[in-house]
């Protein structure tokens, strides 16, 4: 009865060695690449320009996941329009930092929902989706470039035009002690 | 050329705004009365130069006017271009509130390199417009680059430096512009 067992073992012998290859080959396989497309993925797309709209261009990215302390999520380039696209896997606050490398710089907050991640809401315009810069930034960029230009130049001429009221009045001062 | 806040470490940026203070009093004081409104004419044409700002191998490059700054107004330049610097980054954040100090070191320093190349009276006139203009850039991109660079960040100072050669031939050519027109029409405002 022995023999006979170990005789059909023995027989089938070639099929579990194939078997038993197939599922390593299917356990260890690292070597094979496959890339899909994939399609109505919820991402986020930020666009970073300079000041009069240029974009910052193969500038370094650097995404932080939401938590405390935030953890690095991904890094990379803009391309050559300043964009660059990131699927965020958790709601919360997701900080934007991109750099040009030559000193120029800036970081915003993009608030993601857990619906957008389902991917039954769509990402709202920057101003409702809470994509914030600091109070004083924001205060500021609201301002239109022309009128900035010009407090700018009101404040430098108003300082020039104090000063030289201080100077002309400790001159005229000056002088009539003397006299 | 604007650095800004979070690059440079925050030790040596408030070191720096310590010898800027220093710097602007010495530089600063005893401003006569007649020396003001020139002062105050160049901060302005400074903090609107460098608001011109055209695009470079990905990056955003603009006027400085450090040399042109350095012949008209002499040492006074160093508190004009502190002056323009401030107001940047207070209305445009053009670089950091914090960095004020290390952003004049930098610019000023051009503007001081061009009022000493202005100065060397044995060189023809054009030829010392144009290396205070050239010279007024070249300057504070390499004292950037050194600062990048000590703090581990930025891009290479070939790069960095290759990209400002180009701005600062431009810079070169229009303060020799603007030296040629002041000579003809109202000598008296170059130092």
């Amino acid at each position: 009865m022995i023999k006979k067992n170990i005789y059909k073992w023995k027989k089938g012998r070639p099929v579990f060695i194939i078997f038993g290859l197939a599922q390593t080959a299917l356990m260890l396989s690292a070597h094979g690449v496959r890339i899909d497309v994939v399609k109505k993925i919820p991402m986020v797309c930020i666009q970073a320009v300079y000041e009069g709209g240029d974009p910052l261009g193969f500038s370094s990215v650097s995404i932080r996941v939401p938590g405390n302390p935030p953890e690095d999520f991904q890094s990379g380039w803009t391309d050559a329009h300043g964009r660059f696209a990131f699927v965020p896997d958790r709601a919360g606050k997701w900080l934007v930092l991109v750099d040009d490398e030559m000193g120029h710089r800036d970081e915003t907050v993009v608030e993601i929902a857990a619906e957008f991640i389902m991917g039954e809401k769509d990402l709202p315009d920057a101003e409702q989706s809470g994509q914030k810069m600091s109070p004083q930034k924001e205060d500021i960029a609201r301002i239109p470039l022309v009128l900035r230009i010009f407090v700018g130049l009101s404040l430098i001429f108003g300082a020039t035009g104090i000063y030289y009221w201080i100077k002309a009045h400790k001159l005229l001062r000056s002088e009539k002690k003397r006299e | 050329m604007h650095i800004a806040d979070g690059i440079v470490s925050t030790e040596a940026v408030l070191a720096a705004d310590a010898v800027t203070v220093g710097v602007l009093y010495l530089f600063g004081r005893k401003v006569e009365v007649s020396e003001v409104p020139k002062m105050g004419f160049m901060a302005a044409a400074l903090f609107v130069a460098s608001l011109i700002h055209f695009p470079m191998a990905g990056t955003s490059l603009h006027l400085g006017l450090f040399g042109l700054a350095g012949i008209i107004l002499g040492l006074r330049a160093f508190p004009a271009v502190f002056a323009a610097l401030f107001f940047q980054a207070l209305i445009f954040q053009h670089g950091g509130l914090l960095s004020v100090g290390l952003n004049t070191l930098n610019m000023g320093a051009g503007a001081l390199l061009g009022f000493f190349i202005w100065k060397l009276s044995a060189v023809p006139e054009s030829l010392r417009a144009l290396a205070a203009g050239f010279l007024g850039i070249m300057l504070p991109a390499f004292l950037l680059t050194m600062e990048f660079q000590l703090s581990g960040y930025g891009r290479s100072v070939f790069f960095i430096l290759s990209i400002y050669l180009i701005a600062a031939a431009a810079e070169g050519i229009l303060t020799l512009v603007v030296v040629g027109f002041f000579r003809k029409v109202e000598p008296s405002v170059l130092g």
